[in-house]
């Protein structure tokens, strides 16, 4: 156990570095044969508003021979002092060096906290490269959405965890506990071990060789580990257990509440969407079940606000039922239960006042896309009436504020289309003035945010050109010259960290190389609009002898082998081009409870959904 | 209808927690209780609690107070034991009374245990407390303005305990007149010669209230 006592006094918000919070787990190390530290790679604050982590966390925790701790990236001041007094970056829980742990793990959620994991590695006194530790070192693992294409971390990760983690992780720490319990030090032959496993890749025992316009040309397994790597699918919701006991911060943290996952998955198969295509399929959780989680985790926590967590809330077959009993018992005991994003084609006016009781905040819609070419571009399945129809639904009830959130750089996307954007938001607006004065509130705001789109593995897109600087710069000029109203407020974002972003989201294992250089550079905490830095990175590219334009900046075709192609989500490579196809007809294509388009995930597993449809397509 | 005074302790697994975060530390563990705690009226209603005094960041205390009411009809022994039972590591309930009086705002001083790891004699910080005026630097929303804290201190005695040396500080407390301990520690810092404090610890014994205040 480290003193941290001598150096907490001098950093901001203190509370962040100490655990002890409610519900942390603390263990008697004799008692235990594996301790995991589980890594995010970013502060506190964001880290412990993570539903995955809280679930990981609770999984390993109930099993009686592994103990699981938390660790985040320190903020630069604690990290400052930890260097300067010699102390290692440690599990919240018993303050011992991660260095002293058997398996850290390190979720990522998103590209530009790669560096974080050098960074608390570093902090941690364990070396960056995978190749330079042994089994005295902690094994390094790595899951979450981002793990879909591995290939940028491979230098730096043993071995990581693809799809669902809550069985995996389990029979993953079972084999390295049995393995380092039997007093065998060979890392290779545990590696390869861990391979077997379903969902585990092994980046080091694989291949890969380049043509000479480096595309990959070919990739070869070793010691009979498995060619493709199956992501992992839990079938039956109800039987998966839901954190309850959830750890409860002392200082305010992002999302700081009950967080219900009702379901996992999205029917909807928007194009641009990563998250839509990967976690499929659909799988609800009973609201029965959702009320009994939500009632002992009240009690658990003493929380007073519950949120309800899915890709998209209003497509939860039973929501109406859901928050009726929720709102029965949260009513009573003074807890507020809030919903996040709605979508606008079936916006439910009553649900949205029964959550917004009393105070009417402003509410949110993503029609992502200001044409209506460009949502059908994207599959994004809402039109301009189902927008302006909601929107004066809502001026009429007594909303002032709406923030709509768009993408600009999206494929096949012309001037034209951006230039809609504006349009559709003077057409909010318009809603909002037809109403006569004395039937709508005062003071309207419409808040029109873009964001620069970054194409993803595992999407429609994934062979997209991705714009670059100036094209994006040119399009967000586009709008802030069209979009001079007083009740419109226009943000947009700055698009440097999204050409990082889109590079390592399909990059190959040679930028390994280069994240090490950035990081060795200064690179880190790039999330942090303070903290990045854009040149450092150029840097660190042009010393690694590396175009990063390569990677985001041209169109794939359909026979060039991707990156993570080795991979399997479920969804198959014909279902993505068929989609890519039909986008660039601006065809759309109808959700999976309409119709089944047949994306390929029942060759992983059962569809919920399809099964409701009587077919089994596969 | 009970209206509590509730004595606790902050330990030193919170002593980082601001406190705002006591606050809603406080809320959630009410909360845990399963207890009806009153909640104000009005549009945005929150939980009716109030604290006798902040305790700064860093410190920890033996003697904090805290009051709300619960609309319950049980003893003060059984709502103790029901709150430690969901209390967080750190804090527990020491005291639990519906006696409400003196009211918090009656409570002008406050005993602290200050501990030191230092190089320097207990002689060389007693002189700072003896002399007549101990002018410091102190951060105000106005900006930074030299304060004279030497009124503030009541009575300070030092000890030696193997190699630390013990400070027993009685000082103003309250919302009209109040001292942070860390202002002497830094007074320490400036008037002594040769200063070296490697380390120090700040220990809130108690509150005390004007008049003898008994659960």
């Amino acid at each position: 156990m480290q003193n941290l006592e001598k150096i907490l006094k001098y950093v901001e918000k203190p509370s962040r570095y100490t655990g002890c919070e409610l519900n942390s787990v603390v263990k008697n190390k004799a008692d235990v044969k594996l301790r995991f530290g589980f890594c995010f790679p970013d502060t506190y604050e964001i880290g412990m508003s993570h539903l995955g982590m809280k679930v990981l966390y609770d999984v390993l925790n109930k099993t009686d021979d592994i103990w699981c701790e938390r660790s985040f990236m320190p903020w630069v001041d604690m990290e400052e002092k930890m260097r300067e007094n010699g102390i290692l970056l440690y599990g919240h829980e018993s303050k011992d060096p991660l260095k002293e742990f058997d398996v850290l793990g390190f979720t990522l959620q998103y590209e530009m906290s790669y560096t974080n994991v050098l960074a608390m590695l570093d902090l941690a006194d364990v070396p960056l490269l995978s190749e330079e530790r042994d089994l005295s070192y902690p094994l390094i693992c790595a899951g979450g959405p981002c793990a879909v294409n591995p290939e940028p971390m491979v230098d730096f990760v043993d071995f990581f965890m693809v799809g669902e983690g809550e069985e995996v992780i389990l029979e993953a720490c079972n084999i390295i506990k049995d393995y380092k319990q039997s007093g065998k030090t060979d890392k290779q032959e545990l590696l390869i071990a861990l391979s077997k496993v379903e969902g585990v890749y092994v980046p080091s025992l694989y291949e890969v060789e380049y043509n000479e316009d480096n595309t990959i040309k070919s990739r070869k397994a070793l010691f009979g580990a498995p060619e493709t790597v199956k992501k992992r699918v839990i079938s039956d919701m109800d039987k998966l257990p839901h954190p309850e006991d959830i750890i409860v911060p002392y200082t305010e943290v992002v999302h700081d509440r009950v967080t219900l996952e009702i379901f996992r998955g999205c029917i909807r198969g928007c194009r641009f969407c990563q998250a839509g295509f990967i976690y499929r399929p659909v799988r609800e959780r009973s609201p029965e079940t959702l009320c009994e989680i939500t009632k002992r985790s009240l009690e658990k926590t003493g929380y007073d606000e519950v949120s309800l967590c899915s890709l998209s809330t209003s497509d939860y077959t039973r929501l109406s039922e859901l928050t009726d009993e929720l709102i029965s018992f949260t009513d009573e005991k003074m807890v507020n239960f809030c919903l996040p994003s709605l979508r606008v084609d079936n916006f439910d006016l009553e649900l949205a006042k029964k959550v917004q009781e009393v105070r009417k905040t402003s509410l949110t819609f993503a029609p992502e896309a200001g044409s209506q070419r460009m949502r059908d571009v994207i599959n994004k399945n809402v039109n301009e009436e189902d927008i302006l129809k909601t929107s004066k639904l809502i001026f009429e009830n007594g909303w002032n504020r709406v923030k709509l959130y768009f993408m600009i750089g999206l494929p096949y996307e012309t001037a034209e289309d951006v230039k809609e954007i504006s349009e559709l938001a003077f057409k909010v607006q318009g809603e909002y003035f037809k109403i006569e004065k004395e039937k709508r509130p005062r003071g309207l705001t419409v808040t029109v945010s873009t964001s620069s789109f970054v194409p993803k593995p595992f999407t429609p897109f994934m062979w997209a050109k991705q714009d670059t600087v100036s094209e994006i710069v040119e399009k967000q000029q586009i709008l802030r010259d069209n979009m001079k109203s007083k009740s419109i407020t226009y943000n947009w974002h700055d698009s440097d960290l999204s050409i990082m972003e889109g590079v390592f989201a399909r990059g190959d294992r040679r930028l390994s190389k280069v994240l090490y250089t950035a990081y060795k550079k200064g690179c880190k905490l790039d999330g942090w609009h303070e903290h990045f830095k854009y040149d450092k990175w150029l840097e660190a590219f042009k010393e690694c002898g590396i175009d990063y334009t390569f990677y985001n900046h041209r169109e794939r075709s359909y026979d060039e082998i991707l990156p993570w192609e080795f991979i399997d989500v479920g969804v198959s490579k014909a279902f993505l081009m068929r989609e890519n196809e039909k986008a660039k007809m601006a065809q759309t294509t109808p959700n999976c409870r309409e119709k089944c388009s047949g994306c390929g995930i029942t060759s992983l597993t059962e569809c919920e959904e399809l099964r409701k449809q009587g077919g089994c397509a596969k | 209808m009970m209206n509590l005074r509730v004595k606790f302790t902050k330990g030193y697994e919170v002593k980082y927690v601001s406190h705002l975060d006591l606050m809603r530390t406080f809320q959630r563990m009410l909360k845990r209780t399963g207890y009806k705690v009153k909640y104000s009226e009005g549009f945005n209603p929150h939980m009716n609690l109030t604290f006798a005094l902040p305790l700064p960041v860093g410190v920890t205390s033996d003697g904090e107070y805290a009051e709300f009411s619960i609309d319950e009809q049980i003893s003060c022994e059984a709502v103790k034991e029901r709150i430690n039972q969901v209390a967080p590591k750190g804090i527990e309930i020491i005291e639990v009374s519906e006696k409400l009086a003196p009211k918090f705002k009656e409570i002008k001083r406050a005993e602290y245990t200050v501990t030191f790891e230092t190089k320097n004699s207990a002689e060389d910080f007693k002189k700072v407390c003896d002399l007549s005026e101990i002018l410091i630097e102190k951060k105000t929303k106005k900006g930074i303005k030299e304060v004279d804290i030497k009124p503030l201190v009541y009575s300070c005695d030092f000890e030696k305990s193997d190699d630390k040396i013990i400070m027993k500080l009685t000082c103003a407390a309250g919302s009209e007149e109040n001292l942070n301990p860390d202002l002497l520690v830094k007074a320490f810092e400036k008037y002594i010669d040769n200063c070296d404090i490697s380390y120090y610890s700040i220990h809130r014994n108690q509150l005390v209230f004007p008049v003898e205040y008994e659960f």
